[in-house]
């Protein structure tokens, strides 16, 4: 009987939340992890002259992989777990929190992960 | 003797909600519901609330107790020795005084089919069906909730948007999707995955901390986000729910 029936699209009940859920634990991860050390490192320790890092030995660092690692574990998925956060606040402060809010909190995330990863193409070397 | 205050709604009497206050006899081991009980017996018989077996089981007995969901029986006036207020329970509608409307609770909880279902997992019915003490205990502690509600008068989410399936029925769903004897898991699966199932949730975990029976829903919740998440890239990529039956 159910041979009749058209058979249900894959997409089906499908929707972007678990995306931005998974950017959003993701980056939790990183905001715990990363980014406290690296703030600490170059927010602190650095300009009070507590370590000396030298610039073009950090160049050398960021344009290897390793400088891509760092995009995405400092910038674009701590970006996307703000995004996530602001956006439900807003939902919690009953100022939106729909479509229009998520395309301007994870588009803000997109653009600056975007501009750390294109920065970091054209860095030379 | 002590002061304690209710919020009174008498819908022929007055549209607005009122507190009332009454002088009730205390000891150490006055409940809340005790209290209640007193007031109704020996001061004003008009009082309405639920109750029935004033020992944490049956769950009817859930109210505020100075802004906090509470279980009547379960919580106590020396816990209060300054101000106590007694209101109905939060986000539900309310029909008189402390007695809330308890619909749309019963609707989530329905939604999620909260029973084992047969299926290729189930044993052939004339048999009993086994199960290890390890099978069980994945599943134990999310079987304790006594639907009392007071996750959902927790939840801000749920204030915010009643369409929310809310912690107690997605712990439910949890517990029966955990059972080794249940083959259920694709049906469950559809609310779930829903922006009104696991992905209302926010994260804010007050429904733990007020559960009575320790059942930790916003686990079951967060846990559930991680089986949606799979059950949609399943779905996406093989066009079959998660759990096997969707068609
Ligand atoms: S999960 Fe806990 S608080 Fe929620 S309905 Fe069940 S017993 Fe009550
Ligand atoms: S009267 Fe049954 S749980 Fe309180």
């Amino acid at each position: 009987m159910s041979n009749h029936m058209p058979k249900p699209s894959r997409r089906q009940g499908l929707h972007f939340e678990p995306l931005w859920w998974l950017l959003f634990s993701a980056g939790g991860v990183c905001f715990a992890v990363f980014v406290p050390a690296v703030a600490l490192i170059f927010g602190v320790l650095w300009p009070l002259g507590i370590i000396d890092i030298s610039l073009a030995q950090l160049q050398g660092y960021y344009s290897s992989l390793w400088g891509l690692v760092f995009t995405g574990a400092v910038i674009f998925l701590p970006a996307f777990h703000a995004a996530h956060r602001i956006r439900h606040a807003f939902h919690d402060f009953k100022l939106g929190g729909g479509s229009t809010t998520a395309f301007i909190c994870c588009g803000t995330a997109a653009v600056v992960s975007f501009v750390a990863i294109w920065a970091w193409f054209m860095l030379p070397g | 003797m002590r002061s304690i205050q209710v919020l009174r709604y008498l819908p022929e009497e007055s549209p607005q909600p009122f507190l009332q206050s009454f002088q009730v006899p205390v000891t150490d081991s006055t409940s809340v519901l005790d209290a209640l009980n007193y007031i109704k017996e020996s001061l004003d018989p008009t009082l309405s609330f639920r109750w029935s077996c004033r020992m944490a089981i049956c769950g009817s007995c859930g109210v505020m107790v100075n802004g906090i969901p509470k279980l009547g029986c379960k919580d106590f006036l020396r816990n209060y020795p300054n101000d106590l207020i007694i209101e109905p329970l939060a986000h539900l509608p309310v029909e008189r005084d402390l007695v809330v409307n308890m619909d749309s609770f019963l609707r989530h909880l329905e939604a999620v089919k909260p029973y084992l279902i047969e299926g290729k997992n189930a044993a052939d019915s004339s048999q009993p069906n086994r199960q290890t003490p390890a099978q069980m205990a994945r599943y134990q502690q999310f079987a304790n909730c006594i639907n009392c509600g007071l996750c959902y008068a927790a939840c801000p989410q749920f204030g915010l948007n009643p369409e929310f399936t809310g912690p107690a029925a997605i712990a439910l769903a949890h517990r029966y999707n955990l059972d080794s004897r249940d083959s259920g898991k694709a049906q469950r699966m559809a609310p779930l995955n829903s922006k009104n199932g696991v992905w209302s949730c926010t994260f804010v975990g007050f429904c733990s901390e007020v559960c009575p029976k320790g059942v930790d829903p916003a686990a079951a919740v967060n846990q559930g986000k991680v089986e949606s998440a799979k059950s949609m890239l399943i779905q996406l990529f093989s066009g079959r729910a998660i759990g096997g039956a969707g068609q």
